[in-house]
């Protein structure tokens, strides 16, 4: 597609636009925002090479997706496990930028996020948070949609048992009012 | 096909789907999180790189010609 020069304004300008989320994607895949910069970098160059064969008309932001995971495992493979981010990395960049990340307990969730195997979170982040349906995030890691469910499930459980959570009240928007009625009741 | 369903019942483009378990509490902690990163902005060092891409491109263009 990208042999004419609107052909390639249209294909930067669409990948700008799925930039923040294929960023977005890549630091939640990865633990570290320097190793996300990286990853992201890598798919952007791998991108920019095979737009001849990117038809415009397809979803570009599940292309990109598509490109940056499997770049992520190839990765993975080269490097072995051992590259992957400690615990302990999102808390020092708590400490650097709190103002980025909101309240103390969301760096609780990525800590426990961090700690669920690759395709579970994988899963969990493109159908919860990137906007994916079941069927684009079983495309995107080349997988059954019921694969993709069954691997959400499981993060899900994974993730309820090391934020220790008992149910939903216990974990969300209602918990501080939750709280503030207890504190009432035994006042 | 979740988000399809959402947004046209509302009109508006949604994330937010209407049965679990892409809308409960775990859930929204992640899309929490995500539009954290989402909205820190893409490095200088990104935009530069599809600039320089794209130069390059726009030259060998020419001396194609």
């Amino acid at each position: 597609m990208g042999d004419t020069l609107d052909g390639r304004t249209e294909f930067k300008r669409q990948l700008l636009k799925a930039l923040p989320s294929l960023r977005a994607f890549a630091i939640s895949l990865c633990g570290s925002h320097d190793r996300a910069d990286d990853l992201t970098q890598e798919c952007v160059m791998k991108a920019w090479s095979k737009q001849e064969t990117f038809d415009l008309e397809t979803n570009m932001k599940a292309w990109l997706f598509t490109i940056l995971r499997n770049e992520f495992y190839s990765q993975m493979r080269k490097r072995g496990r051992e590259i992957q981010d400690s615990d302990g990395v999102f808390t020092e960049q708590l400490a650097v930028h709190p103002s980025q990340y909101g309240a103390l307990d969301l760096g609780d969730f990525k800590t426990a996020l961090d700690k669920l195997p690759d395709d579970q979170k994988e899963a969990i982040i493109l159908v919860c948070a990137s906007g994916f349906s079941y069927e684009e995030a079983a495309d995107i890691c080349g997988c059954a949609i019921g694969t993709i469910k069954s691997r959400i499930n499981r993060a899900r459980n994974r993730l309820q048992e090391l934020l220790t959570i008992s149910g939903e009240a216990d974990f969300g928007p209602d918990a501080e009012m939750s709280a503030v009625l207890r504190h009432s009741i035994s006042a | 096909m979740r988000k399809t369903d959402v947004t046209s019942k509302t009109g508006q483009p949604s994330e937010i789907a209407i049965t679990d378990p892409v809308s409960d509490g775990i859930a929204l902690k992640l899309r929490e999180l995500y539009s954290g990163f989402e909205n820190e902005g893409i490095p200088d060092t990104l935009l530069m790189l599809l600039d320089k891409l794209d130069e390059a491109e726009r030259a060998y263009g020419n001396r194609e010609k």
